[in-house]
C-alpha cells in the first residue's frame, strides 16, 4: 500500500532523513517507533505528500506523492502530532466542513458526519462546541475529521500524546476497529506501550535512518502466533532446567520457578507441552502464552547488527535516548 | 457552497457577532448625529456621510485587510493549515473562500458605510471614485492574502514560523512597489514627462491623462488600474495557494504579469512627438518608454529575488532536472528570477537600441551633440544590466547563507555594503578610468560592461556554491 524508496529529506540547515526505504502492506497497522527527533514526523509528512523529499520516491496506493500529490491527499487521512480544531464550531459543523473539504458530496455529507461521529463515539455530542471538549474528546473529533471521507490509508502522528489511560484505551479500540475495517494505518510514537495493543508491524527509525531489520512483525500480530509459553511451577526442583531439557523441550530460559519454553504453531503444540510437564510430575501453577512484545521487538531490532556497522551506534543511541515505556 | 466560504461565514458572521456589530455601528452613527446636533452648524446628513466614510475606511482597509491576511496566519497558529492543505478544495476556491469569508463581516459594515456615504451626496458625480474605493479594498485585501502566503512559504523554507511582522512588512513593501509603478511619471517629474497616478489615485478628478495615446479621465484610469492590479493580486494569491497545496506552477502566469507590467508602464510614457524615423524626438520618446519599462522590470527582478523562498532543494532540483533534459519538470521549478531576468534583459536591449538611435539622430541633426544624453550608450545600458545581475547574485549569496532566518536582512545589508564600498572606491579613484569598473558609466562603458559581467559571474559562482553545499546531519 505504501512504498518508500531511498527517501532523503533536507531541512534548511540539516538532513532529517537519510535514504529511508520500506514497504507497508495493505491492511496492517504499522508502528513507526524511535526516539524523539529520529525523523518520524518528517517521514509521515512526506508520506502525506505535505513535504517533497529531496531525493527518493514515495508511492501510496500506486500514486506517486510528487507526481500526484492531490491524488494522494484524497486517499489518505493524516493527523499531525500537534493538531488544531476550530474551537468556535460545533462538532457537527467541524465534521461537515471536514467532509465537504475532503470531497464528500453534499448529498452524502450528513450521513458521513453521522458515521464518523459514531465511529469515535461522539454522536451524542454533535451540538457541542469543539472548544468545550476535553483533551480526549478533542482527539476523537480530530480523528473523526481525519477519517470522515473514509480514507484507505490513515497516518497518525503521536495520537495518544497527552491522553489519559481511559482515552488511550478508547483510541486503541478505535484503531483496532478501523484496521479491522480494512484501513492501512501508520501510527508513530515514542511510547511503545500504547502501540502494543493494535500494531501488527513495527518499523524503527533512528537518526533519520531505518534501524534494525526494516518492517517486522510485532505487537498484535504475534498474539495469535504464540512462539513460547511461560510456565510457573509450584515447588520447583533444583534441577528444573535439566529436567525440562530431559523432556525434549526447547527451553529458552529458566529463572527460579519460571521457565520460558518454545512451542510450535497452534493450540495443540501448547497442549502437548503442558501434558509433558504434568506427566513428568511437575506442579504447574501457571501456564501462559508469551508473545513477542513491541518492546522485545524493539530491543531485538535495536541490537541487530547492520551492514553499515551501525549496531553499536544504535545501542549507544538507545542508551542515550531511551524510548518511553520501552527500553527505559 | 464553497466549504471554505461556509466555514468562514460560520465563524465570522455568527448571530452573536452580527448583533454586537449592529450595536457598534448604531452607536457610531448615533454619536455622529449627536455631535452634529451639538455643533454650531448642525448637519446630520453630512455627519452620517462622514461617519459612513470612516466606517468604510476602517472596515474595508484596516479590518478587512487584517482579516484577509489572518485567514491563513490563524490556520497556521491554530495548527489547522495542514488539514486545509490536504483538502480536496481547489486552490481557487480556497483563495476566494478565504478572501470573501474571512472579510464577510468587515464587508457588511464597510458596504453599509459606503452606501451611506454615497447616499448623502447624491448631487456629486462620485461614480468612478466610489467604485475605485471598493476596488482599492479588494486590491488591498487580495494583496494581504498574497503577502501572507509569500511569508508562509518563505518561513517554511527558512525553518521558522511565519511572523505577522514580516508579513505586514512584505505587504507594505508590495504596496509601495505598486504605488511606485503607478506613479512613475510623478516621481520622474519634468525629466520624464511620464503620466502616472501618484496622489490622485483616490481623489483625482476632472483631469485627463494619456495611456498609449488614449485619453482617459484620471479617476477612470485609477479605477481601471486598481481593478487590473487587484486581479493580479488575486491571481498571485491563487498561484501561491496552488503551491501550498503541493501543486506545481508553470512560469507562464508570471511571464504574463511581466508583460502586463511592461505594457502598463510603457503606456504611461509621453506620446510620440514625431513619427519621423529620422527625428530625435521620436527616438527620445521611445528611449523614455523603453527606459521606464527596463527600470520597472529591473526593480521587479530585485523584488523577485526576495519574494521567492530561499529553497535550495527546489533550486537544485530545477538545475538537476534541466540538466537531465526533463524540461517539463524543470519548467515547474523555474525560479521567478529567471523569467524576470530574461524580461529585464529584453527591456535593456530595447533600451540600448533606442539609446543608440538617439546618439545617431543627434549626430545626424547636429543638435545636442555631446549634450546631457551623451553618457547613455547601448554599452552603458548593458553594463547597467550586468551590475543588476551582480546585485541579484549578492541577494542569493546572502539569502542562501548558513543562517537562512536572517537571509533577507543579510542580503539588504550586503547590497548596501557593496554599493557603499563601490562608491567610496570610485570617489577615491577620482577621474581614473578604473572607476568604470565599479559602476556603470558612460565614459569607458566597455570597462563597466566587462567588470559587471566578471563581478556577476564571481558572485553567482559563490552563491551557487552555497546552494549546492551538502546538508549537515541533524543534531
Amino acid at each position: 500500500m505504501i512504498t518508500v524508496q531511498d527517501v532523503v529529506f533536507d531541512y534548511p540547515s540539516s538532513r532529517a532523513l537519510h535514504g529511508v526505504g520500506f514497504e507497508v502492506p495493505s491492511g496492517v497497522v504499522l508502528a513507526l517507533v524511535g526516539p524523539n527527533g529520529a525523523g518520524k514526523s518528517t517521514l509521515m509528512r512526506c508520506m502525506a505528500a505535505l513535504e517533497t523529499p529531496t531525493e527518493g520516491r514515495i508511492a501510496v496506493a500506486g500514486l506517486d506523492t510528487q507526481e500526484d500529490p492531490r491524488g494522494v491527499h484524497a486517499l489518505l487521512g493524516y493527523l499531525p502530532d500537534f493538531f488544531g480544531l476550530y474551537d468556535e464550531l460545533t462538532v457537527r459543523q467541524s465534521l461537515t466542513y471536514a467532509a465537504r473539504s475532503r470531497g464528500v458530496e453534499a448529498a452524502r455529507t450528513a450521513q458521513a458526519v453521522e458515521t464518523a461521529a459514531a465511529r469515535v463515539q461522539l454522536h451524542d455530542r454533535l451540538g457541542a462546541r469543539a472548544g468545550e471538549l476535553s483533551r480526549g474528546l478533542r482527539q476523537r473529533l480530530a480523528i473523526a475529521q481525519t477519517i470522515v471521507h473514509a480514507p484507505r490509508v490513515l497516518l497518525l502522528d503521536e495520537p495518544a500524546a497527552g491522553l489519559d489511560p481511559e482515552a488511550r484505551r478508547s483510541l486503541s479500540e478505535l484503531i483496532t476497529r478501523l484496521a479491522r475495517e480494512g484501513m492501512t494505518i501508520v501510527v508513530s510514537s515514542h511510547i511503545l506501550a500504547e502501540l502494543e495493543d493494535y500494531s501488527t508491524r513495527m518499523l524503527m527509525i533512528r537518526d533519520g535512518r531505518v534501524a534494525g531489520g526494516g518492517v517486522v512483525e510485532a505487537g498484535a500480530a504475534t498474539q495469535a502466533e504464540t512462539a513460547a509459553v511461560a510456565a510457573i511451577f509450584a515447588d520447583p526442583p533444583a534441577d528444573l532446567a535439566a529436567r525440562l531439557a530431559g523432556l525434549g523441550l526447547d527451553v529458552r530460559h529458566v529463572d527460579g520457578g519460571e521457565a520460558h519454553i518454545a512451542v510450535g504453531d497452534g493450540d495443540k503444540a501448547e497442549t502437548e507441552v503442558l501434558a509433558k510437564l504434568v506427566a513428568a510430575g511437575l506442579a504447574v501453577r501457571s501456564f501462559t502464552p508469551v508473545r513477542r512484545t513491541l518492546e522485545q521487538a524493539y530491543l531485538e531490532e535495536a541490537g541487530r547488527p547492520k551492514a553499515s556497522g551501525e549496531a553499536s551506534a544504535a545501542k549507544k543511541a538507545a542508551a542515550k535516548n531511551p524510548v518511553e515505556g520501552g527500553v527505559a | 457552497m464553497n466549504p471554505e466560504l461556509q466555514r468562514n461565514v460560520w465563524l465570522e458572521t455568527s448571530p452573536r457577532r452580527l448583533a454586537w456589530v449592529a450595536v457598534a455601528v448604531a452607536l457610531v452613527y448615533g454619536s455622529a448625529v449627536l455631535l452634529a446636533q451639538l455643533s454650531s452648524r448642525p448637519d446630520a446628513l453630512a455627519a452620517m456621510g462622514t461617519a459612513g466614510g470612516l466606517m468604510f475606511f476602517c472596515s474595508a482597509y484596516v479590518w478587512g485587510v487584517r482579516n484577509a491576511g489572518q485567514s491563513v496566519m490563524v490556520e497556521i497558529s491554530q495548527r489547522t493549515w495542514d488539514f486545509q492543505r490536504l483538502s480536496a478544495i481547489s486552490p481557487w476556491a480556497m483563495t476566494w473562500g478565504k478572501l470573501v469569508g474571512a472579510t464577510s463581516l468587515a464587508w457588511i459594515v464597510a458596504l453599509a458605510g459606503w452606501v451611506v456615504s454615497a447616499a448623502v451626496r447624491p448631487g456629486e458625480n462620485l461614480g468612478p471614485t466610489l467604485f475605485s474605493a471598493l476596488a482599492v479594498a479588494i486590491l488591498l485585501q487580495a494583496m494581504a492574502l498574497w503577502a501572507t502566503l509569500v511569508g508562509v512559504r518563505k518561513a517554511r523554507a527558512e525553518g521558522r514560523v511565519p511572523s505577522l511582522r514580516s508579513v505586514v512588512g512584505g505587504f507594505l513593501l508590495a504596496l509601495f512597489g505598486l504605488w511606485l509603478i503607478s506613479s512613475f511619471g510623478r516621481l520622474l517629474g519634468d525629466v520624464g514627462h511620464f503620466n502616472g497616478l501618484g496622489s490622485v489615485w483616490l481623489w483625482g478628478r476632472g483631469v485627463s491623462m494619456g495611456w498609449w495615446g488614449v485619453s482617459l479621465p484620471v479617476d477612470v484610469f485609477a479605477l481601471l488600474s486598481t481593478l487590473a492590479f487587484a486581479a493580479w493580486a488575486l491571481v498571485g494569491a491563487w498561484r501561491l495557494m496552488r503551491l501550498e497545496m503541493q501543486m506545481r506552477n508553470t512560469p507562464w502566469i508570471w511571464i504574463a504579469f511581466l508583460i502586463f507590467l511592461a505594457v502598463y508602464v510603457g503606456g504611461l510614457a509621453p506620446p510620440r512627438l514625431s513619427v519621423d524615423p529620422q527625428a530625435v524626438e521620436l527616438h527620445l520618446s521611445e528611449l523614455l518608454r523603453s527606459g521606464g519599462v527596463a527600470l520597472v522590470l529591473g526593480l521587479t527582478l530585485y523584488a523577485a529575488a526576495f519574494v521567492e523562498p530561499a529553497d535550495r532543494v527546489r533550486l537544485r532540483r530545477f538545475v538537476e532536472t534541466a540538466r537531465r533534459g526533463q524540461f517539463k519538470t524543470a519548467l515547474d521549478l523555474t525560479p521567478l528570477i529567471l523569467p524576470a531576468a530574461a524580461a529585464g534583459l529584453i527591456a535593456a536591449v530595447v533600451f540600448a537600441i533606442w539609446a543608440g538611435g538617439v546618439h545617431t539622430a543627434i549626430q545626424r541633426q547636429g543638435e545636442l551633440n555631446g549634450g546631457g544624453l551623451a553618457w547613455l550608450s547601448p554599452v552603458t545600458v548593458l553594463a547597467g544590466f550586468a551590475f543588476v545581475l551582480r546585485d541579484v547574485g549578492v541577494v542569493f549569496f546572502f539569502r542562501f547563507g548558513p543562517r537562512p532566518r536572517r537571509g533577507d536582512f543579510s542580503a539588504v545589508v550586503g547590497l548596501v555594503l557593496v554599493h557603499l564600498v563601490s562608491h567610496a572606491l570610485a570617489a577615491a579613484l577620482g577621474d581614473n578610468p578604473a572607476r568604470a569598473a565599479l559602476w556603470p558609466m558612460g565614459a569607458h562603458a566597455e570597462i563597466s560592461l566587462i567588470s559587471g559581467l566578471i563581478q556577476a559571474a564571481v558572485v553567482w559562482w559563490l552563491a551557487w556554491r552555497r546552494v549546492g553545499a551538502p546538508e549537515r546531519p541533524a543534531d
